[in-house]
């Protein structure tokens, strides 16, 4: 009996450990995507609170000509308001982002247009890239991989769009697995499944003791050779109403 | 001495308040040369080598907008313009004149009362509303309906002068009211109330959407209604409608005496537009139907009436016959004069490329003729842009686009922004 009562329990302690070991294999296998994901998003916003950044695109091109724009960027949570600080001619133009729709106000003419999110404002920038800081309102995850990309080994998150209007179709993230889930890079699709260009991550700076990211380069995906770096500073949290968020504000924004 | 150092400190801080308040001072100073030539027509329907037509146009003007926060809820702005403009005309015996004069305008200014986020606002001064949002024809602008006619040039300030008013408006969420009392536009030649009233009622989301009506004294309403949506991320579509009491173009029968009339029986105009971005290229396509535009019965009737007092114009009927012919040129600056249009463009204005271009056609398809024009631009650096632009009006003697006194024009413009 005694015998018995003993096998039972080193069976069953056997058991526990191996359920417990082949819940750790799994869970590494396959993390939640969503917490992955949300993980992403606060490399480039603070959730709901509102807050500003500037974004500076540098545009490369086959020649040596550097073309190059300033903007600031206002955003409380799916509403965003750009100013564009530089260069010269296009100071006092603004741009706005309602979920989906985007307008642009043009100084000179007093106008302000419905714009496409798939415009583009300067190189491989989109107006999706510059206003779109967070993927995980727009996208949602497929699945999640293991991968090893750069020599790194990272997670591959397979986005898709969530709702019409976003400006890819299909996204695919890399997460390092190394460095604690940071960004290494993020490819994007067109509907037909068109590789359209990619983000490279290169560096991060620390914003109220948490990283966010300081350039990242996006990439032609037909030539390699022409390429924006954007290049974010001045991430800081604001109390914004959003009331600001409007058309008729575009051309008064206190910048 | 001691009015000395008093002097000299009232003078620290009143400079010392100048600059400060100089650092508020929002500004944009954008300063601007063209230079025209025109291949004009020896002659046209309407000018039957009459009047004079001008043959080149040089134009330096600095365009200054300045925005001022005064306190917290009150705010200012002005834009205005400084002109210095030559023109030579070609006179009908081909002698050319030469004009030169400039010329200061206040373009807006106004004084603005609102809340933090102006979703509360009131202002009084002379204001900009451009409501529209088309691409060639801004149907949605009935508050001075031929401000863009008889099409938006990027390079006349003039046509972006606002109108004096007071304007008050609030937003709830994403529905924004806006009211308006105004003075009146000249363009109203019939009409000679003191003011206009005017309300805009707009949604803005999805689908944006506005309304807008307008009421001169001695007339009944007029209506306007724009609406956008985004059809894919990269393909924006609007209409923009207006019903507006009184014709733009004058009556074919009162073109030939010295009070042109207009009708008042009531007109539609519409435009539908459909805007497609690719990589850095857009491609806009518009169609315009208004009633304002003589219909092929009236068209026929200008046709005869302009054979009519061309014979007239060696006999006793002389001054009817200028009469004829100097409004029905003046008619040619009102806009469409006939009532079927189509627009394409397709530019790659966003590319950062050496050299952008945009190339537009203008059909008139009750008759044909086409406007083409072509751009050609360049971003030198932050502040020096220069743009090349060709234009070409192509149709038939009695055409809409064949009537007008040029056939070509080159237009070279620079600008620096400051």
């Amino acid at each position: 009996m005694r015998k018995t009562v003993l096998f039972l329990a080193s069976f069953f302690s056997l058991l526990c450990t191996f359920t417990a070991y082949s819940a750790a294999s799994t869970f590494e296998s396959s993390p939640n995507g969503d917490e992955l994901l949300s993980q992403f998003d606060q490399y480039r916003g603070f959730a709901d609170k509102g807050f500003s950044f500037i974004v500076k695109n540098q545009s490369h091109n086959n020649s040596d000509s550097i073309k190059e724009n300033r903007l600031k960027v206002k955003v409380l949570s799916e509403r965003s308001v750009v100013s564009f600080l530089t260069p010269e001619r296009d100071k006092g133009r603004a741009m706005l982002k309602e979920g989906k729709n985007m307008w642009l106000y043009i100084p000179g003419t007093r106008k302000v247009i419905r714009i496409a999110p798939a415009q583009r404002l300067i190189g491989e920038t989109s107006n999706g890239d510059v206003v779109g800081t967070t993927f995980s309102s727009g996208y949602t995850v497929e699945s999640v991989e293991k991968d090893n990309v750069y020599d790194q080994a990272a997670w591959r998150l397979n986005l898709t769009a969530s709702k019409e209007g976003e400006t890819y179709s299909k996204i695919a993230l890399w997460l390092s697995r190394e460095t604690g889930n940071k960004p290494i890079k993020s490819e994007f699709y067109s509907r037909s499944g068109k590789l359209l260009k990619t983000a490279i991550y290169e560096s991060f700076i620390e914003v109220n003791g948490v990283l966010k990211i300081k350039s990242m380069k996006l990439v032609d995906a037909l030539r390699e050779n022409k390429f924006t770096t954007m290049i974010f500073s001045q991430y800081q949290l604001e109390d914004l109403d959003s009331a600001m968020f409007n058309k008729d504000a575009l051309r008064y924004l206190d910048f | 001495m001691f009015r000395l150092g008093l002097s000299l400190c009232i003078f620290n801080i009143a400079s010392a308040q100048a600059e400060a308040l100089l650092d508020q001072i929002d500004l944009r100073q954008k300063l601007q040369a063209t230079h025209e030539v025109s291949d004009l027509r020896q002659q046209t329907q309407f000018n039957p080598k009459l009047f004079p037509n001008e043959e080149t146009h040089k134009q330096l003007s600095l365009d200054t907008d300045a925005k001022l926060p005064v306190t917290r809820n009150v705010s200012s702005s002005a834009r205005f313009a400084l002109f210095w403009d030559q023109k030579e005309q070609l006179k009908a015996d081909n002698e050319v004149t030469t004009e030169t004069d400039s010329d200061a305008l206040l373009l807006e200014g106004d004084l603005s009362f609102h809340s933090r986020y102006r979703d509360k606002q009131t202002r009084i001064g002379r204001i900009n509303t451009n409501w529209s949002q088309g691409f060639n024809w801004n149907v949605a602008d009935i508050l001075k309906p031929n401000r863009t006619q008889p099409s938006f040039d990027d390079d006349n300030l003039r046509q972006q002068q606002g109108i004096d008013m007071i304007m008050t408006g609030f937003r709830q969420h994403d529905v924004s009211y806006t009211f308006i009392a105004a003075d009146v536009n000249n363009d109203y030649q019939q009409n000679n109330s003191p003011y206009q009233l005017a309300m805009r009622m707009a949604y803005e989301g999805d689908l944006d959407v506005a309304l807008i009506w307008q009421k001169l004294e001695n007339s009944a309403s007029n209506w306007a209604f724009t609406f956008s949506s985004l059809l894919t991320d990269s393909t924006t579509f609007r209409i923009e409608s207006a019903y507006e009491t009184q014709r733009k173009l004058p009556t074919i029968d009162s073109l030939a005496t010295p009070n042109t009339e207009f009708d008042e029986t009531g007109y539609f105009k519409s435009v539908m537009s459909l805007q497609t971005s690719m990589r850095t290229w857009d491609i806009s396509v518009e169609y315009l139907f208004t009633e304002h535009g003589y219909d092929k019965q009236e068209q026929n009737q200008w046709n005869l009436k302009s054979a009519f007092y061309e014979q007239q114009l060696n006999t006793a009927n002389a001054a009817q016959s200028y009469q004829f012919f100097g409004n029905s040129s003046s008619t040619l600056n009102l806009g469409q004069l006939n009532q079927q249009y189509a627009y394409f463009s397709y530019g790659n204005l966003r590319s950062s490329q050496l050299f952008n271009w945009r190339q537009s056609v203008q059909i008139n398809l009750q008759d044909d003729s086409q406007y083409h024009k072509l751009e050609l631009g360049q971003k030198w650096n932050s502040q020096w842009e220069s743009r090349l632009q060709t234009e070409w009006f192509n149709g038939c003697d009695k055409c809409e686009f064949g009537r007008v006194p040029s056939e070509y024009t080159v237009r070279l413009s620079v600008y620096l922004s400051l």
